[in-house]
């Protein structure tokens, strides 16, 4: 294979993989490192420095449009932020004493369930009538557009979503991965965010969290350019094309898709203890 | 209210062009990249390559002196800039509008991304 077909392929891999992250609130590496590894024979480092690019690139693109069209709140994202970023720290400090066959195990069976927790959430069922007293303090509330009207939406259990999102963190220290699974979960089902704000803003925040982790990544050499050009330049045009299409998709499909993705990190991660990979 | 809605257009306006410099980067270094080695086994690539430039200045001078991977590091230097600089926006933000809490919570996020861009 020459290097202009390697570049090619990927490319439309990484294509599906920002369409993918802008819908689901991923970032995309949930296709990018198994295409890597898998299909392409890359080194896992590489694949997952490569991961990095894709979920920067499709946040900083993502982000621009659903600021404009109202549905990130960057006070969410922001204060969530915070527990994801002491939780990784806590998780590089951790990591010589955990299991990570253990860890692992763990982190797919609740992945399991939330995928069947996500699909059973009904949130034009719910209605709240007041917010979270943290929630009032720090004036999380916002609104959201739905059929190009702003309707507004309470934020409920804060403590939850922040215990939720340092284990997010600790978890991404110590494994690698899924911080953004959890992301999107703990504003699913402990906020009770309406779907498309949970997704939005989880993808304003895996910006952030990548770039916090890119800075070491770069330091080790695991930034490849060859790998990074592609991946960047597919990711950046899914990505664009999936924030476009969020407006008119509904909640529903998205549920499932969101569902669909977080069983196969699950059946993956299940796989590779099985196997003894771990 | 207002003052919000300003603040969340230019935070988007910062990452679109940030967003435009860095991929426009990336392009120019990817299509130099493929004039030179395009036709080349991909196998090279694929095999990890220890010459990686791991700090600031040298991917600086690597973009500088032409070099298609050098364009292509400092394209993706100024994506993960990017992510630094919107922090950044909104912790000025929040200090303008004196909400302290968030201005906190803002720095103390900026604060963590430039430790882990400096680590070494």
């Amino acid at each position: 294979m020459t290097i202009i077909a390697f570049s090619a392929g990927l490319a439309v891999f990484a294509f599906l993989a920002g369409l993918l992250g802008a819908l689901t609130g991923l970032g995309g590496g949930v296709v990018i490192i198994p295409v890597l590894v898998l299909l392409f024979h890359v080194d896992i480092h590489y694949a997952m420095g490569a991961s990095l690019i894709s979920v920067m690139a499709t946040s900083t693109g993502t982000t621009a449009a659903y600021l404009r069209e109202g549905y990130t709140n960057l006070r969410i994202g922001m204060f969530l932020e915070t527990g994801a970023v002491i939780g990784a720290f806590v998780g590089a400090l951790l990591i010589a004493f955990v299991s990570q066959t253990f860890l692992t195990l763990i982190f797919s069976l609740v992945l399991l369930s939330s995928a069947y927790l996500t699909v059973k959430r009904k949130e034009e069922h719910e209605q709240y009538h007041q917010s979270h007293p943290w929630a009032m303090a720090l004036k999380l509330d916002g609104t959201y557009p739905v059929k190009k009207q702003m309707h507004s939406y309470h934020v409920q259990h804060v403590p939850l979503a922040l215990f939720i999102m340092t284990m997010a963190g600790l978890i991404s220290g110590l494994l690698g991965i899924g911080s953004g699974t959890l992301k999107v979960l703990a504003m699913d089902q402990a906020l009770r965010l309406p779907y498309k704000v949970a997704t939005t803003t989880s993808n304003f925040m895996i910006g952030i969290t990548a770039a916090v982790s890119a800075g070491i990544y770069f330091s080790k050499g695991y930034i490849d350019p060859t790998i990074a050009f592609p991946t960047m330049l597919g990711v950046l045009v899914g990505a664009f094309t999936g924030a476009k299409l969020l407006t008119h998709l509904r909640t529903r499909l998205l549920r499932i898709i969101f569902s669909m993705v977080l069983c196969f990190i699950a059946l993956e991660m299940l796989y590779k203890v099985l196997s003894g990979e771990l | 209210m207002i003052a919000i809605k300003k603040m969340e257009n230019a935070i988007s306006w910062i990452l679109l062009l940030g967003i435009f410099c860095s991929a426009s980067m990336v392009l120019v270094g990817g299509i130099l990249y493929l004039m030179q080695y395009g036709g080349e086994n991909a196998r090279t690539i694929l095999s990890p390559s220890a010459a990686l430039p791991t700090h600031l200045q040298d991917i600086w001078v690597s973009a500088l002196s032409g070099s298609p991977s050098g364009i292509i590091e400092l394209g993706i230097v100024l994506l993960v800039f990017t992510q630094i600089m919107r922090v950044g926006l909104l912790a000025w933000f929040y200090a303008w509008i004196k909400d302290f809490w968030f201005t906190g919570i803002s720095l103390f996020i900026l604060l963590a991304l430039i430790y882990s861009f400096l680590y070494r």
